[in-house]
């Protein structure tokens, strides 16, 4: 018994093995009076019930602010929330705006230079000056 | 694994449910079957204006009413987000979040289906981690097991599944929030064989062999926590009030869909994440190991060759020492100087020994239970570590 | 041939012939991204490449070309498959054809060893010696320490260690003396000791 074991804890990547929507929440919020949501009420009343059937996975709520301009709130697994203000917007715009909030997965955005960025280790290892053949390239 | 007398065994856990559910005050509603789901917390209407004043006359809950979980938006999105067989209802999910340092009432809080679900990822778990790598030391396996089934993982399941903690157990609490409290329960929640030497513990530190463990101690091969306090504890009750959902989930499967669909949820939950096993080996003496393990296994005993070296005389050598049994190569490793190298060729053979794997699909015992299944060949069994 | 040297330097510091030498006057250098990418591209090596000496419609061919990197032990090396293992008879088989790379060098191709100290048994001690190991041990510790007797029974001091432990008393001026020795130590020598303690622990963790 002369091996010890170091404690680990296994990773998990989101999409290997099972698929976790990353959006659990949307906050909808509206005015009754004001011109900027004449589409948020719009959308409200005639597209978010067809939406939020769809997509089960998202607890929706709907909530007025009264003399504020209209705004969906995307609160994510991950802790951070992403508000998108849609004032001014027609129901199918702001639909599209819902579609991003869901599909988001609540990181910041950051430029990603690779199609994959995996971190499973190289199958070749990493290149040692001391091992091959010492080929001339 | 015998198939009839768990599945009674699952069944029971439910009769026991809505038995206690009748036997308890009149203000525990029994068991709710209602399937019906609300996506929307604007589309649930609630007005239950009627039972206000009966209410108010008893001490509160310490945990929602199973009734109330068809109303609540965010258990509907828990159990859609989690692809959820439809047969699992809403209720049964409420019931896997209450943790029993909330509600200590068995019939309410979620320490049978935990148990019943830990016993299905813990074997899943092992029977991959035996038939995938048939030759890991018994230390190893345990603590593959505890990276994949330990609290500390599940805990980690289960915040990627966007499982909310309430800021404190009560009646009034959303059923789709987890109830919790960073206290011991009082309910026996934890299991494992417990030595007769235990009482002993806090004066001495007797030895517990690896061997015993197999048949002592718990699932991982430890001894059975104390309650704690302090610091830690805190973050041991998260650990396990997390963990225990997980488990709870698990358990609920298995209750509502049967074995495949608890096996196929184990496989995509946890068994799909991943360990790095190269790094989890501690050796004392490597190079005594490797000379042991080539004498039992009856190879030539191993040599260590110097395949290149660099600088030296110089301040920051480089040194490529490989280990050789003959003419076969076992391992190599590089060093600031010759025994460094030497050792580390050694640790990285015996790592190659202990890590070897018959592929990366092998069939596990329970794959036996599909129907038309081929017939089952045996696996690699190894005869043991190096002592 | 010139104005390809001159347009891609990088296929000039390949060219290893004595008569292209450095131009004395100034060569542009590569003032935008797209072309120093363009000056740096070079052909794959021929091992990347399949074989071109097989007539057209050739066969598939297998490109060997092993990483020049450490080895992994994810990689069982091929004495450890058991017998049962699909890749035990590929391996076999592989080896058994002519000229394969995969064939294993002969021991006198191999690099040479690494000289250490090793144990090297003769099992010459008989009963006998070991009680007489044990009466010079214990007659007086000081004078026949565990090296000296080695010397005298020519095996190994971890060896008289074992056969004949010493009294309890010599190992307790041996820990007092090396305590003495310790306690006059300054910082700086007290830190190294315990980095490298610390070292040859993150050594056998695998984390060095």
């Amino acid at each position: 018994m002369t091996i010890k074991a170091i404690r680990a804890v296994a990773t998990g990547q989101n999409g290997v093995g099972s698929f976790i929507l990353q959006c659990k929440k949307l906050d909808f919020h509206y005015c009754d009076w004001a011109g900027s949501s004449k589409g948020m009420n719009g959308f409200i009343k005639s597209l978010l019930p067809k939406f939020a059937t769809a997509n089960p996975q998202v607890e929706f709520a709907i909530s007025p602010r009264p003399g504020k301009h209209p705004v969906i709130i995307g609160h994510y697994i991950n802790g951070r929330t992403k508000p998108i203000c849609v004032r001014n917007l027609s129901p199918y715009e702001i639909l599209k705006k819902a579609e991003l909030l869901r599909d988001a997965n609540g990181e910041q955005l950051k430029r990603h230079n690779r199609a994959v960025t995996s971190n499973k280790p190289s199958v070749r290892g990493i290149w040692s000056p001391y091992h091959g053949k010492g080929m001339v390239v | 694994m015998k198939r009839a007398p768990l599945q009674r065994w699952g069944g029971q856990l439910l009769q026991a449910r809505s038995r206690a559910a009748m036997a308890a005050p009149a203000a525990r509603q029994p068991f709710a079957a209602s399937l019906h789901r609300h996506a929307s917390s604007a589309a649930a209407t609630h007005s239950p204006a009627d039972d206000i004043p009966a209410e108010s006359l008893r001490s509160p809950l310490p945990s929602p009413r199973p009734n109330r979980a068809a109303e609540s938006a965010k258990l509907a999105a828990l159990h859609a987000r989690l692809s959820l067989s439809n047969k699992i209802p809403l209720e049964t999910l409420a019931r896997a979040l209450v943790v029993p340092s909330a509600d200590v009432n068995a019939s309410f809080n979620n320490s049978n289906l935990a148990f019943l679900g830990s016993t299905f990822i813990n074997y899943h778990v092992l029977e991959y981690l035996a038939v995938k790598w048939p030759r890991l030391p018994m230390t190893i396996l345990y603590e593959a097991l505890r990276a994949y089934a330990g609290k500390e993982s599940l805990h980690q399941i289960a915040r990627r599944w966007g499982v909310e903690a309430a800021a404190a157990p009560g009646e009034e609490v959303d059923p789709g929030l987890l109830q919790w409290k960073p206290q011991e329960s009082g309910l026996q929640t934890r299991w494992g064989y417990v030595r007769a030497e235990a009482v002993h513990f806090d004066r001495f530190e007797p030895r517990r062999g690896i061997s015993s463990r197999v048949v002592m101690d718990d699932e991982f091969g430890d001894t059975l926590q104390a309650p704690k306090t302090g610091p830690e504890a805190f973050k041991f009750y998260q650990d396990e009030a997390y963990g225990s959902f997980v488990q709870a989930v698990v358990g609920s499967i298995y209750t509502h869909c049967g074995r495949e669909a608890t096996r196929d949820f184990v496989q995509s939950h946890i068994l799909s994440r991943q360990i790095d096993l190269s790094s989890m080996f501690q050796f004392q003496l490597p190079t005594r190991e490797l000379a042991m393990l080539c004498a039992r296994e009856g190879f030539s005993s191993p040599i260590a060759r110097l395949e290149s070296e660099t600088g030296r005389l110089s301040r920051t050598p480089v040194f490529v020492v490989g280990i050789y049994s003959g003419s076969e190569k076992l391992g190599e490793g590089s060093g600031p100087s010759l025994n460094i190298a030497r050792w580390k060729a050694s640790m990285n053979a015996l790592k190659a020994w202990y890590m070897y794997s018959p592929g990366n699909k092998v069939r596990v015992p329970s794959d036996m239970f599909e129907e038309d299944a081929k017939p089952w060949k045996a696996p690699h069994i190894d005869i043991g570590e190096i002592i | 041939m010139e104005f390809r040297a001159l347009a891609r330097p990088a296929v000039r510091l390949l060219n290893t012939s004595p008569a292209t030498t450095l131009p004395l006057v100034a060569v542009r250098g590569h003032k935008t991204t797209a072309r120093t990418k363009r000056s740096l591209k070079i052909a794959p090596h021929d091992s990347f490449l399949p074989n071109r000496q097989i007539a057209f419609p050739a066969a598939d061919s297998i490109i060997y070309n092993p990483p020049s990197s450490e080895a992994s032990p994810e990689h069982t090396p091929f004495i450890f498959l058991p017998s049962n293992d699909a890749r035990r008879a590929a391996f076999t088989r592989l080896r058994h054809i002519a000229n394969s790379p995969a064939a294993p060098k002969k021991v006198s191709e191999l690099p040479k060893e690494v000289e250490y100290k090793r144990r090297t048994p003769s099992y010459h001690l008989g009963a006998e010696d070991i009680k007489e190991m044990k009466r010079l041990r214990n007659e007086d510790p000081f004078k026949w320490t565990s090296y000296a007797l080695a010397e005298k029974f020519q095996c190994s001091s971890v060896f008289v260690r074992m056969a004949a432990p010493a009294p309890a008393e010599y190992l307790k001026a041996l820990k007092d003396k090396a305590e003495r020795r310790e306690g006059r130590w300054g910082h700086i020598r007290t830190k190294a000791r315990e980095d490298r303690k610390r070292r040859t622990d993150l050594l056998y963790r695998g984390e060095m």
